[in-house]
């Protein structure tokens, strides 16, 4: 109840993660959101954990992983004042991807 | 001719000054007060020039160190720029290229604004800005369908010739930034 799951991108998916569809190359934003994130989210849910997302260790993150990963989650049905209840980020080398992937999931649920 | 009546006009005038000499009254009395005051005024003087001219060094070797450092920045835009010149360019090694740029200049501007906190609401404040800006017009793919600006396949990008444009602008504006900051430097 209320525990921290933490999940970091660079350990548990990939230091180099890319593009946004499989179709474009791997490591992409679709196959951490489903095969990652989405079980971790789950498990969160399910026992009203936060779950923490450490982006910091990667290469470098660009917009379309994040909108795919974070935004996709609105479009797979998930509920944003839900999502934002649930996830934490800790984003200390670069500070606004923090920011970038809330503005993600908040426009996501704008264009549902 | 003009030089030999310059010549004539300084010997006349030494003559006349060294005709005068006699006229001057010597006193070799010089009372221990003057002479205190004498060599404290020219050792404060000497002190305070050195000051000046220490700061002064130390002023324009930081700002040269700053604008060496925005250069490195400079340096960076263009690898950029040449990375997206042609087809099939790395995206995870345009994406790392941006992080590093990123980092980079925010550690640049971080210091900048220390030493010269009054450039923070211009030039410096935006060029963070306008690198993220850069990052997501050379990147970004829109959700849910394929882009018709960018293409990807297996990690290598091919983009329209109207999108590269567009790229070589905005990263030609950034680059214009960073001259217009280092002038700023260059200024304070």
């Amino acid at each position: 109840m209320n525990n921290i799951i933490q999940l970091s991108i660079a350990k548990d998916f990939s230091k180099t993660p890319g593009v946004r569809f499989p179709s474009e190359g791997n490591y992409s934003g679709e196959e951490f959101r489903d095969k990652i994130l989405i079980p971790k989210l789950k498990e969160a849910l399910e026992n009203h954990d936060k779950l923490l997302i450490d982006m910091d260790g990667t290469s470098g993150l660009g917009p379309s992983f994040l909108e795919e990963s974070f935004g996709g989650l609105i479009r797979k049905g998930y509920n944003l004042d839900e999502l934002l209840k649930t996830l934490r980020f800790k984003s200390d080398e670069v500070s606004y991807y923090k920011d970038d992937v809330i503005t993600y999931m908040k426009e996501a649920a704008n264009e549902k | 001719m003009k030089n030999k009546c310059i010549c004539l006009l300084i010997s006349f005038a030494f003559g006349l000054a060294v005709g005068c000499l006699p006229k001057f009254i010597w006193d070799f009395h010089v009372s221990v007060y003057s002479l205190i005051t004498f060599i404290i005024t020219i050792g404060v003087t000497i002190y305070v020039a050195k000051i000046i001219q220490r700061s002064t060094q130390y002023k324009v070797s930081q700002n040269q160190m700053l604008v060496s450092k925005v250069n490195d920045i400079d340096n960076l835009v263009k690898n950029i720029h040449s990375l997206i010149q042609s087809d099939g360019f790395s995206y995870k090694q345009l994406i790392a290229s941006f992080q590093i740029l990123y980092l980079n200049a925010e550690w640049i501007i971080n210091g900048i604004n220390e030493i010269h906190p009054q450039l923070n609401n211009r030039e410096s404040s935006s060029l963070l800005k306008e690198i993220r800006k850069i990052q997501k017009i050379s990147t970004y793919t829109p959700p849910g369908k394929e882009s018709s600006e960018i293409s990807i396949s297996d990690d290598k990008v091919s983009y329209t010739q109207s999108k590269r444009d567009e790229v070589v602008k905005v990263l030609s504006k950034l680059r214009a930034s960073l001259f217009n900051l280092e002038v700023d430097i260059y200024r304070q």
